[in-house]
């Protein structure tokens, strides 16, 4: 690691938890899509999402940077505190949110731009015109990307013109040139070969001695590889009797350490979704 | 890079890049806002033209001629008033008004044919050479009182006897906020001018002939002749568009000729329609002008059905498409041929796609008047189209004709043929939406 | 087989059914089916038809107008001795009009008549009650202010002629006088059936080389001397004036006329267009774009010429109340620009909006992600991914606005003008097509195959516009 890259340690005060979910709700509209989450997600760890598809995982991680703001019709009730702060405060301003949490997506999305221009995007945003601050910024996001050695060279080339796992790299790039506190992960490998899992894995791995890092993932061998702590949700329903009509919302199981998760689950509904009967 | 993290700096910021966001949100905003503004001021600005005090002046007053109000007159009193006072010309309103043949015959032929409408028996094989004498007044008289309303005897009063004329018109919003000074400078000319508040949109406006003065001026010949242009649009277009579609969508494979009939109808819809109009001009007026004998609303309509084909296959084949696929497999495994199955099936299930698409080039057609000039739309014939083969007048060539008159007077005419219009838009277009709902409310 | 266990069919059935031999397996020849597929075939031949007849008519009028080789008197407008009218107000170099003294006088002025106000020649454009609409600073004269009561000489053209007797082996053609400058050297003319060459010039005395394609012909005193006059494809594209009648084909003012109502059409309809396209796009809830886009469906769904009649009824005269006075024409090109404006800001904005909402939602989340603020993401991201939807939508609007006939008809003028004042009246390639064919044309006439001149000068530009926006929507689609 570049020493310049470091955070100065004394501007971040020291805390237990990153992120605290607490008693959270969302509702998109009048349907209510996950029910009373909540969470302590520990600083500078990895900690996974799992659970079967439709379980709000991925709402979740949405609300932490507050991404659900775009979806019209979307709400949440309860806190997510960040810093002490209520993220869903009045004060609180999203677009600095989601700068200080950033998040690497399902499907890798680079804009079409060159290399260089998606990894300066950000700090651009926020002011930096110095051609040499950008230089520098681009070049170590890069290289924390694990990324540099392989563009190095052709800068200027569409990020859209890189193979699947290069751009899910450069959008790890992006994220981390803007200096976020917290990676959030929605699914990062799902479209990718094994083998680019493998180095996305490897740099995750690198990049939580920095960051908070937190991933959706469908896989569970991949909660085991990397996490920390993992949250396990699941799938609720009722039938309305009166009307027949099935209501399904998502919600929290279990939320360990990942080896304990995984040897001695506390819920049998866990233990029956990590052997694979259910889900 | 403390810059990026040190978070007094950046809040404010953040607050300065939220604020040029909120802004350019409102610029965004006021620009629809502006789209309505205009569309207020377009309505605003024919309305104004169509409604508003006009200064008449007249020789004669309808009291003079009659206790009563001329409205309430039965049609032989004011046949009756016609002939007191303009036995002179009572030849020439029947000719005009009546005639069922062409100008030059009219004075050699037997009222019982030269004349559209009923004829008494001692008059019926007269023409109209033996009424030269003094009889003659009498005799159109009745023909007058008995064939027309009472409504065109008014007019025809109000053109021959009062000479009524508008010497001044004013808008609606003058004629609400300026009252006095308008009835001020009425009072001061020297002719005797009444001041009447007058709505261009008139029953005489929509029956009557188009006529150089203003006071006259209908647009009868033109509505018939756009509804006349439409319906043969619609039997030329429909066929041709509806087969195209059908041809690409359910016979032709891949094949250069049908990319080549995708990019031609594209190209086609990007062509300015004026460019149609001497495609027409030279095709359908001269080159073959022994079949659509030239200047005729035959070329007219050939040439509006080439404008609006590539609407019309367009929309069809959307329509077609939205068919679904079952319904053809559920045909063809019962062993229909492909036109079994078109005709029998596809089709109807693709009529509501197809007539929305239809009505919107039918719209198209309506308002079109470039090529129309081009091909030889007149308004100095003020006849009633009678057949495929008649020069013509449509509605948009008259508010062109009279929008570019320089009497002002027939702008308040043109805005009120503009009413009529849109009114006729308005209701094709509802149509459309009719068939839309009615197509996906099926569907559902 | 199932047959074999159902029960028999009635042989009735059978025969109603059809044949169930093995014979009717075979492939049978269904004549009815092929001659509807053809007759559908030649439905869609039609629109290809369209196409080349469009090409070959405006094509073929076109070589015609090339090929119109005419010999006309050489002529020269010359000012009579008694005025017919005298200004009533004093006009500017700029002014195309000009108000007469007596009102009712216009009448003995006609449409292309040449007329001399103090020193300047102009040409009567258009003769409305009272006024007289001109072009200015014609015949190499130029544009003077002329006081009120200025008097207005007719001009009569008056017919180059040859002042002596000439026997077959004279070498001197001496014309009137004064009209000497109207030859060149290398020139033909022709006097009678012969035609000569000039090969040199001397005041009104011209040298000829004698009987370029027949016998020489001894030639009266008082003979007309014809110039061949044929429009050149340089003349057509680098001359100023147009004037078909009297032989001047340069289509460059009404070009100039059409790119100056258009680009101030797309000065009105671009932000306008694309404001509300990003608004419609990007912010708007679903209630709001419920209410716009109807609106937008009428603006665009209004026929062309009731835009026209608010151009002449409505944005003119608003335009001189609000800001221009006197100093913006009855006709002008900037009313008509903003109307058109109007009429193509909803196809923009539709066919714009279509491109916006066709960048990938993953784009603006990774934005977002970054901490973008919704302006950013749009500016940044959004616009730059849908700029090819977006240039090709431009450029449709263009050539929408190119072709556009009836708001220029109404509201820009009639009369060729070449000039780049926006408040001044010039006729555009559509508008000068309709008014010329609003007359009754002969067929075959200057006028007839002019038209056509301009109408393909005028399918090229749009040709070229629709297929170049297509070639960049294209690039579009093999971009996501």
């Amino acid at each position: 690691m570049m020493p310049n890259t470091q955070t100065n340690p004394s501007a971040i005060p020291a805390r237990p938890n990153a992120i605290e979910i607490k008693k959270v709700d969302i509702y998109y509209g009048s349907y209510r899509a996950v029910h009373d989450v909540n969470i302590d997600i520990h600083d500078r760890k990895i900690s996974a999402f799992i659970g079967p598809s439709g379980c709000g995982k991925s709402t979740v991680l949405r609300a932490i940077n507050r991404m659900n703001d775009l979806v019209i019709g979307a709400r949440l009730e309860g806190e997510i505190i960040f810093q002490g702060r209520n993220l869903y405060g009045a004060d609180i301003d999203p677009v600095e949110v989601r700068r200080r949490i950033g998040m690497v997506f399902q499907k890798p999305n680079p804009f079409p731009k060159s290399i260089y221009d998606n990894v300066a995007y950000g700090p651009r945003l926020l002011g930096i015109k110095d051609k040499a601050t950008l230089d520098e910024i681009v070049e170590s996001s890069l290289k924390r990307a694990a990324l540099w050695d392989e563009v190095k060279n052709d800068l200027k080339k569409s990020g859209m013109a890189l193979s699947g796992g290069q751009q899910q790299r450069l959008c790890i790039a992006r994220t981390i040139a803007v200096e976020p506190e917290v990676i959030l992960m929605d699914e990062p490998c799902s479209a990718l070969d094994p083998i680019s899992t493998q180095r996305i894995e490897e740099l995750m791995l690198e990049l939580v001695d920095q960051y908070t890092i937190v991933i959706v993932t469908h896989n569970m061998q991949q909660a085991q590889r990397v996490s920390d702590y993992t949250a396990f949700f699941s799938i609720r329903r009722t039938e309305d009797e009166a009307t027949g009509k099935d209501t399904r919302w998502g919600e929290l199981v279990e939320f360990e350490q990942t080896d304990q998760l995984f040897s001695r689950p506390a819920k049998k509904e866990t233990a029956d979704y990590i052997s694979g009967r259910f889900g | 890079m403390s810059n990026l993290v040190d978070v007094g700096v950046y809040r404010s910021d953040v607050i300065r890049r939220n604020t040029r966001a909120r802004w350019m949100q409102n610029i965004y905003f006021s620009t629809l806002i502006i789209a309505i503004i205009v569309l207020l001021l377009l309505l605003f600005s024919i309305i104004n033209q169509t409604f508003g005090y006009v200064a008449i002046s007249q020789e004669i007053k309808a009291e003079q001629l009659s206790d009563r109000p001329l409205a309430e007159l039965q049609p032989t009193e004011l046949a009756t008033i016609l002939l007191e006072q303009t036995p002179r010309l009572l030849l020439v309103m029947v000719r005009d008004n009546l005639s069922a043949v062409p100008v030059d015959q009219f004075t050699s032929t037997p009222l019982r044919d030269g004349i559209n409408g009923t004829v008494p028996d001692d008059l019926a094989d007269l023409t109209p050479r033996d009424l030269s004498g003094d009889t003659g007044p009498a005799a159109y008289a009745r023909l007058l009182g008995d064939n027309l309303s009472s409504a065109q005897l008014v007019a025809l009063i109000e053109v021959n006897v009062l000479k009524v004329e508008i010497e001044q018109s004013w808008t609606l919003v003058e004629s609400l906020t300026q009252r006095e000074e308008i009835e001020a400078s009425v009072a001061a000319t020297e002719d005797q001018e009444d001041l009447v508040f007058y709505s261009w949109l008139n029953n005489r406006l929509l029956t009557q002939r188009n006529s150089q003065r203003v006071e006259e001026a209908g647009i009868g010949p033109a509505l018939a002749g756009t509804f006349y242009l439409l319906i043969m649009t619609v039997a030329i277009s429909l066929p041709l568009g509806v087969g195209a579609a059908i041809y690409l969508e359910e016979y032709a494979q891949e094949s250069f000729l049908n990319r080549l009939l995708e990019t031609n109808i594209r190209n086609l819809a990007g062509v300015p329609s004026i460019i149609y109009g001497m495609l027409g001009l030279t095709v359908f007026v001269n080159t073959l002008s022994f079949i659509t004998q030239g200047r005729s609303i035959l070329s007219g309509a050939l040439t509006l059905s080439l404008l609006i084909l590539p609407i019309i296959i367009t929309n069809s084949r959307e329509a077609l498409r939205a068919v679904p696929s079952t319904i053809r497999e559920a045909s063809y495994g019962l062993g229909a041929t492909k036109w079994q199955t078109v005709s029998r099936q596809i089709l109807p299930a693709a009529l509501p796609g197809v007539l929305t698409g239809l009505i919107l080039g039918v719209s198209r057609a309506i308002g079109e008047t470039a090529p129309l000039i081009v091909i030889g739309a007149t308004n100095s014939i003020s006849t009633f189209p009678d057949s495929p083969f008649s020069r013509f007048s449509v509605l948009p060539f008259t508010i062109y004709n009279w929008s570019s008159q320089p009497d002002a007077a027939f702008k308040n005419a043109s805005s009120a043929a503009i009413i009529v219009l849109l009114v006729l838009l308005l209701i094709i277009n509802s149509a459309a939406i009719f068939f839309r709902n009615r197509a996906i409310s099926k569907r559902v | 087989m199932a047959s074999e266990q159902a029960k028999p069919v009635p042989s009735s059935a059978v025969l109603a059914l059809g044949d169930r031999s093995e014979a009717g397996l075979k492939g049978q020849s269904r004549p009815g089916e092929a001659v509807i597929q053809a007759v559908l075939m030649a439905c869609g031949l039609v629109s290809v038809l369209t196409t080349v007849g469009i090409i070959v008519v405006l094509f073929s009028q076109t070589i015609l107008f090339f090929q119109s080789r005419a010999w006309l008197a050489a002529r020269q407008p010359v000012a009579q001795e008694v005025s017919l009218a005298t200004t009533a107000n004093s006009i500017d170099a700029a002014a195309t009009e000009l108000s007469i003294s007596y009102s009712d006088e216009t009448r003995v002025f006609q449409a292309n008549q040449n007329i001399q106000v103090g020193d300047e020649i102009m040409t009567v454009v258009d003769r409305p009650r009272g006024r007289l609409v001109v072009q200015r600073a014609q015949f190499g004269t130029e544009a003077f202010d002329h006081p009120a009561g200025t008097e207005i000489f007719p001009m009569a053209d008056l017919a180059a002629r040859t002042v002596d007797v000439m026997t077959e082996d004279d070498l001197d053609v001496t014309v009137s006088e004064g009209f000497g400058g109207l030859f060149s050297i290398g020139q033909e003319i022709k006097l009678g059936p012969e035609v000569m060459r000039v090969v040199d010039i001397d005041g009104d005395v011209l040298a000829v080389e004698r009987a370029i394609d027949s016998l020489p012909a001894p030639h009266g005193a008082n003979s007309t001397v014809e110039v061949e006059d044929r429009p050149s494809l340089v003349e057509f594209f680098t001359s100023t004036v147009w004037q078909p009648i009297s032989g001047q084909f340069g289509i460059i003012p009404l070009v100039t006329a059409t790119m100056l109502t258009s680009l101030v059409a797309m000065c009105v309809a671009v932000p306008l267009g694309m404001s509300t396209a990003i608004y419609l796009a990007e912010y708007a809830t679903p209630r709001v774009k419920g209410t716009i886009k109807p609106i937008l469906e009428i603006l665009a769904g209004v026929p062309t010429v009731v835009y026209g009649f608010f151009a002449l009824t409505f944005i003119t005269p608003s335009l001189r109340t609000l800001f221009f006075g006197d100093n913006i024409n009855f006709t002008n090109m900037l009313a008509a620009g903003l109307a058109m404006g109007i009429l193509i800001t909803p196809l923009i904005s539709s066919m714009c909006e279509d491109a916006i909402s066709a960048v990938p939602r993953a784009l603006r989340e990774a934005s977002y992600g970054l901490g973008a603020t919704k302006l950013e993401t749009t500016i940044q991201v959004v616009l730059p991914a849908a700029v090819s939807g977006i240039s090709a939508a431009l450029i449709i609007g263009l050539s929408r606005a190119v072709g556009e006939t009836m708001i220029v008809a109404l509201a820009s003028g009639a009369g060729p003008n070449f000039t780049f004042n926006l408040l001044a009246s010039a006729e555009t390639m559509t508008g000068h097509i309709a008014r010329i064919s609003s007359g009754d044309l002969s067929y075959g006439s200057i006028d007839y195959v002019s038209i056509f001149a301009v109408g393909a000068t005028l399918f090229v530009i749009t040709f070229g516009l629709n297929v170049l926006s297509g070639y960049i929507a294209s690039r579009l689609r093999e971009r996501y």
